[in-house]
């Protein structure tokens, strides 16, 4: 427990740094193996070309998101790519190909991996089987059983990614669909509890030698009183997911959210709001343990 | 180049540190984490790749929205504050709608005027296009039940905005307020409830409308409110009809305010 209030310490002084970028440093003779760069998106609810309309205007595209993640990934060796769910619905495009052409550019992209959003079963089950033929990439969900549907065989409950000297176990969680789904969309979809699934997950992926574990969720950011279940509640009842990326609530964050949970765990939550306006970025770089020097340090990004 | 300063430039970044919740052996590690927030705009340039796959949906979607599925005889407008020919044809046509769809007794529907539709129906074609112009937002219309006395702040709300539009409601606004609140013609009584029907972006407190937030709602089906609108238009179409709708003048002006705006 010492060592974690240390941490939280060295936590205060480099969110100072953070607040004045002049004071970003160069990390000098970066090992590339031990530096991933999570890049991701939510909610981006058929938003293919940009906003020609409103206080977005001239914001989001899939183009423009393709030439960003082009360009990060000429400079770093190491990139996860993840969504977090309702790529669909939104635009004429789903309206008109069902999801089709978001999936193929998503592809194109080299998404590593999605999550299920409730939308995602707004042309019924079976049409979403069908689109996900365009996805060269997995769905991943823990907390759908879908053993009685025709996606039995289409999601997955986890996957690992070997990144340089990162092993990721990357789960999935999905929103209660009762009362927020029309009931014959998601027809034998059962919701299980995020929480018992996520400790059945990270001791799963611990199993496994994953040395970081990524939430994709779309549970929601934070419902205040209401005690559904949600990123932030997830983080203060299941100890060891070290990143949760969010969807739903449509958040935009300002800065990532760190919560310690009651057995001393830290978790990173981010969100990065809707219709892919921002692409989310976060770098894990691996330092020794108790290197000061590390920890006032900062990444150059780009 | 242009993009290496958009993204050099628009970087909102952060750096902080967590202790990675496992170790790696033999030796342990920390986590060092940064972040930023790279904000998607026109100025970057487009990739070629993609535009080359969007192009042909980009195209076949364009012939869809130029499909004609109505005629307008005059200009519907939504610019208008308190009664608008717009504001009056999509009110009437969700209440009319969820009546039947939802087959529920559905006493009032309420619309944002230009705050929610956000184009004019012109004289002319009217093309599904237009109509998306019309509702570019994925609102869906869900019911919710009050009381008569929560309907009538309601009203008063609107009353003195003058932003929305509620059907089929007459009232008369004075500069202290709004009177003579009257439904269908009748009376609200306080103390009797009263269904609804709403876009779930209002219903959830949006454009000031927080008196709605903690409302019961009726479970129902997810109905867009951009599909209601269309399928008026063509049903009106398939009878023969053309499409108008004129100003009921239901509200009476009694306060210093211009009606139009």
């Amino acid at each position: 427990m010492k060592r974690r209030q240390f941490l939280i310490q060295g936590l205060a002084t480099t969110a100072a740094i953070g607040t004045n970028p002049t004071n970003l440093l160069a990390y000098p003779s970066l090992n590339q193996n031990k530096k991933l760069v999570i890049l991701h998106t939510n909610d981006m609810h058929s938003h293919i070309d940009p906003f020609d309309i409103g206080r977005n205007k001239g914001f989001g595209g899939m183009s423009c998101r393709a030439s960003i993640i082009k360009q990060i990934r000429e400079q770093e060796n190491h990139v996860l790519l993840l969504d977090c769910g309702d790529v669909f619905q939104g635009t004429p495009y789903f309206n008109m190909f069902g999801g089709e052409l978001e999936l193929k550019l998503m592809s194109t992209m080299k998404y590593d991996a999605t999550t299920i959003g409730n939308h995602e079963f707004d042309n019924g089950i079976a049409r979403f089987k069908q689109a996900m033929n365009y996805a060269e990439f997995p769905y991943i969900n823990s907390n759908y059983d879908l053993s009685r549907t025709i996606l039995r065989d289409s999601v997955r409950s986890y996957q690992v990614f070997k990144k340089g000297k990162f092993k990721v176990g990357v789960f999935g969680l999905g929103i209660r669909l009762d009362g927020l789904v029309n009931a014959s969309l998601y027809g034998n979809t059962k919701y299980q509890d995020p929480y018992a699934v996520a400790k059945e997950m990270v001791q799963e992926l611990k199993s496994q030698g994953c040395n970081l574990i990524v939430c994709l969720s779309h549970l929601g950011y934070d419902y205040g009183e209401k005690e559904y279940p949600c990123d932030t509640s997830l983080a203060r009842e299941v100890s060891e997911i070290d990143i949760i990326l969010g969807g739903h609530t449509h958040t935009f964050m300002d800065k990532p959210q760190v919560i310690t949970n009651h057995e001393g765990y830290q978790t990173t939550i981010n969100q990065v709001g809707w219709a892919g306006i921002n692409l989310g970025r976060i770098d894990v770089l691996l330092t020794k343990r108790g290197s000061q020097m590390s920890a006032n340090k900062a990444i150059k990004i780009s | 180049m242009k993009l290496l300063w958009h993204i050099g430039l628009l970087l909102i970044t952060g750096i902080y540190v967590v202790s990675l919740s496992s170790c790696f052996n033999p030796k342990n590690y920390q986590a060092m984490y940064s972040w930023s927030k790279i904000p998607i705009d026109t100025t970057i340039e487009k990739s070629t790749e993609i535009e080359q796959i969007i192009a042909p949906y980009r195209m076949s979607l364009d012939s869809i929205m130029d499909e004609v599925i109505g005629y307008a005889t005059h200009d519907l407008r939504s610019s208008e504050r308190y009664e608008s020919a717009l504001g009056t044809f999509v009110t009437k046509l969700i209440l009319d709608q969820s009546r039947v769809t939802f087959e529920k007794d559905v006493d009032i529907a309420i619309m944002n005027h230009n705050g929610g539709l956000r184009a004019p129906i012109n004289k002319g074609d009217i093309t599904l296009g237009n109509i998306y112009e019309v509702m570019p937002f994925e609102n869906q219309i869900i019911l919710l039940e009050m009381t008569g006395s929560e309907l009538l702040d309601m009203i008063q709300f609107i009353g003195k905005s003058g932003r929305s539009m509620a059907y089929p409601v007459s009232y008369e606004v004075n500069d202290d307020g709004v009177s003579n609140i009257l439904l269908s013609g009748e009376e609200v009584v306080p103390e009797e409830e009263y269904v609804l029907a709403v876009s779930d972006y209002m219903a959830n407190g949006g454009s000031g409308f927080g008196m709605l937030k903690n409302l019961p709602r009726i479970e129902v089906e997810i109905i867009m409110l951009r599909d209601m609108i269309v399928k008026e238009v063509k049903d009106r179409s398939a009878q023969g009809l053309q499409i108008k709708q004129e100003v009921i003048n239901n509200i009476i002006l009694h306060n210093s305010e211009p009606k139009g705006s």
